[in-house]
């Protein structure tokens, strides 16, 4: 199996990847999976404090009740098809627990690097959940069904997504 | 069947981010900080695909669209603040679970931040979410707006998005050429 494919050829792929979803009257999302796991969780240790249908409540999924439903099967199977990738690569790809860019700006502190890491993941859910969506379901999915809330919602990661980047990298090493 | 389905599919897509290089903290902030645009084109290249093959199978009666509700408040800020967790983590909901299959340890610190992420929400969900559903507009999308058929407003749209990509490969072409030139640019 080949290493790196050009960014056409996965375009493509996953161009007709999610016109295939379609047909399964699912639609490839992230979110849910979250909201279901983080649902299971804290009921599991708290099990009065929120009623099972707060969780998945305006998710892509369209549940109302806490399972593991479509979603949550297609993010196990996200991480499959990731762990296969990345064992089928040639040459073999060395493990990294800090990208090297982050320890050129940032240093190798690993604390340093799994606090803004956890802040980040933080920020990604709590703002997909507001918006009802992520990357996969807003504008991969959304953004091909010319969604109002896919287009407001991919202008607006780029909005502020741009400027954070830009920031934390300021005065760096441009590479 | 579904089931599998699902699992089918999402190895799929797992494969595919793993192999365009989209689970890679590196590759998600050169886009972000505009240095190399390869996962937005990437991105934006396969939602023009998509709206090519959406739209005749729609007008066939093969599919129907899965449209999320549009929140003005809710959609714009929550955008905004993912944004801002899109740069700070690296990786988004989806390509954190594929980086920590491939065993990067940040992307799990990425997941366990964004179970946390949810019940936040979910928190304050009970304070705000009265506010906030004054603010949906429903499954809006832009045929909604335009006097057009949908199939040709999704071939206009489509191409456009697919010349954009083809234009920011043009540009980042022409300025790695000058680059080994030694021009300044």
């Amino acid at each position: 199996m080949e290493g790196k494919w050009p960014w056409v050829k996965a375009a493509i792929a996953l161009g007709v990847l999610n016109i295939i979803i379609f047909f399964s009257a699912h639609t490839l999302g992230t979110t849910t999976f979250y909201a279901q796991t983080t649902g299971y969780i804290t009921s599991f240790f708290f099990p009065n404090w929120f009623s099972g249908s707060v969780w998945t409540q305006g998710t892509c999924g369209g549940d109302t009740t806490l399972s593991v439903g479509w979603q949550w099967l297609f993010v196990l199977g996200l991480f499959i098809g990731a762990l296969v990738a990345n064992r089928t690569s040639k040459p073999r790809i060395e493990k990294e627990n800090i990208p090297p860019m982050w320890v050129e700006r940032f240093g190798d502190n690993p604390k340093l690097r799994y606090t803004v890491a956890f802040i980040g993941g933080f920020l990604l859910l709590f703002g997909a959940r507001l918006a009802g969506g992520c990357t996969s379901s807003h504008v991969i999915s959304g953004m091909s069904q010319m969604a109002v809330s896919g287009i407001v919602f991919g202008m607006a990661v780029f909005a502020s997504g741009i400027p954070t980047a830009l920031l934390l990298y300021r005065g760096g090493k441009t590479r | 069947m579904n089931s599998i389905l699902a699992i089918v599919f999402g190895i799929m897509f797992g494969f595919i981010l793993q192999r365009v290089g989209a689970l890679e903290y590196k590759n998600i902030l050169k886009t972000l900080r505009l240095i190399d645009m390869r996962i937005a084109k990437f991105m934006f290249l396969s939602i023009g695909v998509s709206a090519l093959g959406l739209f005749p199978l729609r007008a066939m009666g093969l599919i129907r669209l899965q449209l999320i509700d549009f929140n003005l408040v809710g959609t714009l800020i929550g955008g905004l603040i993912f944004g801002v967790g899109f740069a700070l983590s690296g990786y988004c909901p989806g390509t954190s679970i594929g980086a920590w299959a491939e065993g990067k340890k940040d992307a799990g610190f990425v997941i366990l931040g964004g179970i946390f992420g949810v019940l936040g929400f979910t928190i304050v969900q009970g304070s705000i979410g009265g506010t906030l559903e004054k603010f949906n507009y429903g499954r809006m999308m832009l045929g909604d707006f335009f006097a057009l058929n949908d199939l040709v407003l999704a071939a206009v749209y489509a191409i456009a998005i697919i010349l954009i990509v083809y234009a920011v490969e043009k540009i980042e072409v022409n300025l790695k050429q000058k680059k080994s030139q030694g021009i300044d640019c």
